[in-house]
């Protein structure tokens, strides 16, 4: 037997097993599975959220006056108007409401506050600004674009709002310092 | 396609081709293993993943949903097999997509959140994927499967970039 006879044979008999492992696996009922494979994928953005730079700061009241504090004022140790930064993706619509405060508290002392005003913008001035009531219900505003002064990626946008009210002390309100809270809530506009 | 590499073997002609011959040898195996949902008309029985679902871009507190009808959203599988022929479908549906440092986004799906079409993606007929779905192939042995689902971000969802892999099964019934 020749080499290339012996090598022949030993290569067809790796052959006759490879046909004989073929046929048992082609013969089987064709009910055998083909499986496939997709992803699913979602990129999750960041949340708009409701900042507070400033608060809203009324200085010294006296009994038996009003005093207002105008969105536009900042008058440190006097008057200076609330100021909230919406942050959120870059020129997206959102919703902004308020829950505010009837009264500021000192203990269970109360000071009534009201006439709430307001005024947005982009940018974090007044000039300029979009003058709205706030409420419970809610103010559709749109994000700025991102500001070059941003960090990369730059995919913040901004919506600044200055806040005044009025607090009406009564001529036997109680000395002393009042607070509240102001609650801002923002979502997307989808 | 087997026999090809008997008839080789039965001219003789490659004894110096020894190696490259056990090679094919080895290949003829695996060409019979990917050829094994062969029915009696010859024809394979394939799923060719066409497009990943995407939910694209969401937001903390926003759901979102993918019908299998959106072209752009839906997952698409397109299916080749014996013409005529019974087929079977399995889905194998992840309840989370896996995010940054370990994050999960829920996901879920509904009766009508896959579809099977022997036409276009409007001629599909919606049908549950947590179940097993019996669609028949076209005449020419073609089907596609559609799928979307619900992506439900939790109001703290952490942002990023989230994935997870669905697996399809698809069985020949002989009917």
């Amino acid at each position: 037997m020749t080499w290339d006879r012996r090598k022949t044979m030993r290569l067809r008999g790796a052959t006759i097993a490879g046909l004989s492992i073929a046929l048992a696996i082609g013969g089987a009922p064709p009910a055998l599975a083909q499986t496939g494979t997709v992803s699913a994928t979602a990129l999750v953005g960041m949340a708009a959220q409701a900042i507070a730079l400033r608060d809203l700061q009324f200085g010294r009241v006296f009994p038996g006056f009003n005093k207002t504090v105008a969105y536009t004022d900042n008058i440190a140790g006097d008057k200076v108007a609330g100021l909230v930064q919406i942050r959120g993706v870059r020129t997206f619509p959102v919703l902004v409401n308020f829950n505010l405060p009837g009264q500021l508290y000192n203990g269970a002392i109360a000071l009534p506050v009201d006439s709430w005003t307001a005024c947005h913008n982009t940018t974090n001035t007044t000039t300029g600004c979009t003058p709205f009531t706030p409420s419970s219900a809610a103010t559709p505003m749109t994000l700025s674009a991102a500001p070059p002064t941003d960090p990369w990626p730059r995919i913040y946008g901004y919506r600044y709002i200055f806040m005044g009210a009025t607090v009406r002390a009564p001529a036997s309100q109680a000395a002393g310092t009042y607070t509240g809270t102001i609650v801002v809530n923002v979502v997307y506009a989808f | 396609m087997p026999h090809v590499v008997v008839r080789v073997w039965s001219r003789g002609v490659f004894p110096l081709l020894a190696s490259a011959v056990r090679l094919l040898t080895a290949a003829a195996v695996a060409l019979v293993l990917a050829a094994s949902t062969s029915d009696a008309q010859g024809r394979r029985l394939r799923i060719t993943p066409n497009k990943n679902l995407s939910f694209g871009t969401l937001f903390p507190g926003v759901s979102r949903t993918v019908s299998p009808t959106d072209a752009v959203g839906a997952a698409v599988l397109d299916i080749t097999g014996p013409r005529g022929n019974q087929i079977e479908v399995r889905f194998f549906l992840p309840r989370s997509l896996f995010g940054p440092a370990g994050s999960r986004l829920p996901i879920s799906f509904t009766p009508t959140s896959a579809g099977f079409s022997t036409g276009s993606i409007s001629t599909q007929i919606a049908f549950d994927p947590r179940l097993p779905y019996r669609p028949r192939l076209s005449r020419a042995g073609r089907g596609t499967l559609y799928l979307g689902a619900v992506a439900n971000p939790g109001a703290a969802q952490r942002s990023g970039n989230y994935s997870a892999t669905i697996i399809v099964i698809v069985f020949l019934t002989g009917q």
